[in-house]
């Protein structure tokens, strides 16, 4: 009887099984797009957060920098109690505002990895492909006809073994497909936002930067130079240093630049058309992006 | 025209503008040489910059931080759809498993009898 069933039902799956085999590799390309892009949200995530920190810090840095030359400037105690009191104050609530972007960037990451554990199965739809095996070779010592019956070439056992990781892994990607659908213009407003902030505070590391090198400039460069003394040995090097910094500083926009290609990279994953050579260049911007801060942080 | 939030961004910009200017080793290597009223007057002008582009840099972070929150819950239960539908998947392993054993056992009863 069991034979029977499955005679009647071979006419039905097989062609429904090739049908799934020739569409497997289109299945496997989405999801390997799904689990770059995962990598790749995850990494602006990084970097935007770099970005965040990097800021938050550079406010600090150019208020305390701002301070110390009213210091120098103003020998009044009542007014340097005033702008230490009011500035401190005044950087607190900055540095609330920037505390809670910083958990909201959390959750964004969170996002991209949850996007990669469903794009990127692992071993996992090998191991139901086996599950489902093993149900056949099970039925196979029941019934000893069911395990000779094949299609084609191979033993319904290995057909099994290979179509039901395609065929779950084509729930994989429908499930990616339809919460893109779904919730792509939450995404895609999350990303305009991230990528005005980036703007934003692209020009803000910047112009705190200007702020805090300025003083140090004027210290090592200017006064030396000024004064008439023998300048220290290192004086060009010193120079040059500070001529290029500006330039450094520059590809922090790069950031918001990040955020774009982000977004059209997530809108091409949701309509099947994402080129993986969009993505290679994101992740070079973004490695680039987190060096150029690592390198500031150090300079001069 | 421009928006009350555009005409915060310039305002910021040319702040910043004006404390990159007052921070300047040009400026700087002036103003110290100069006599104490001056130099009294560019702290003062100093620290008036510094906290008014404090207060609209604060202001133009609240305004993202409020579009960045607005989005939190689509995110959060598109995180949380995606989890499940793993979960799901995870879940018919498991089913086919304890079925290939179920099926297992019975095929070693059956050959018993």
């Amino acid at each position: 009887m069991l034979l029977q069933f499955l005679s009647g039902a071979r006419r039905v799956l097989v062609p429904g099984l090739l049908c799934i085999l020739a569409a497997g590799c289109t299945t496997t390309a989405k999801l390997n797009s799904f689990a770059e892009l995962s990598k790749v949200g995850i990494a602006y995530s990084d970097a935007a957060g770099a970005v965040i920190d990097q800021a938050a810090d550079g406010s600090i840095d150019a208020d305390t920098a701002t301070l110390l030359v009213t210091r120098e400037l103003e020998d009044d105690p009542a007014k340097r109690r005033q702008a230490l009191t009011d500035q401190s104050k005044a950087l607190r609530e900055q540095l609330a505002v920037f505390s809670r972007i910083r958990r909201h960037q959390e959750l964004i990451k969170e996002y991209f990895v949850t996007l990669g554990a469903l794009a990127d199965a692992g071993d996992a739809d090998s191991a139901i492909g086996s599950s489902a095996g093993g149900i056949i070779a099970a039925l196979g010592k029941l019934s000893p006809g069911f395990e000779n019956l094949k299609f084609g070439d191979q033993s319904v056992k290995d057909f099994t073994e290979q179509a039901v990781p395609l065929l779950v892994a084509n729930l994989r990607s429908r499930a990616l497909e339809q919460e893109l659908r779904t919730n792509g213009k939450a995404i895609d407003r999350e990303l305009l936002a991230s990528e005005a902030l980036m703007g934003f505070l692209a020009e803000k590391i910047q112009a705190d930067d200007a702020a805090v090198q300025g003083p140090r400039e004027a210290d090592a460069v200017f006064t030396p130079y000024i004064r008439g003394e023998d300048l220290p040995d290192d004086w060009p090097a010193t120079r040059q240093a500070f001529l290029e910094r500006s330039v450094d500083m520059s590809a922090v926009g790069n950031a918001q630049a990040a955020a774009r290609k982000l977004r059209t990279a997530l809108t091409a994953a949701s309509e099947g058309r994402l080129a993986p050579g969009q993505l290679q260049l994101l992740v070079n911007d973004l490695t680039a992006l987190v060096e150029i801060l690592e390198n500031v942080k150090g300079k001069p | 025209m421009a928006t009350p939030g555009e005409n915060r961004d310039q305002l910021i910009r040319d702040l910043r503008a004006t404390r990159t200017q007052l921070m300047s080793a040009e400026w700087l290597s002036m103003i110290r040489e100069a006599p104490k009223p001056q130099r009294q007057a560019a702290a003062d002008n100093l620290m008036k910059v510094q906290l008014a582009l404090l207060d609209l840099e604060t202001q133009a972070l609240a305004a993202f931080r409020d579009q960045l929150i607005e989005n939190e819950g689509d995110i959060a239960a598109s995180s949380k759809r995606m989890r499940m539908a793993l979960a799901r998947l995870e879940s018919t392993a498991k089913v086919l498993k304890a079925v290939g054993d179920f099926i297992g056992v019975v095929a070693r009863v059956v050959t018993l009898f």
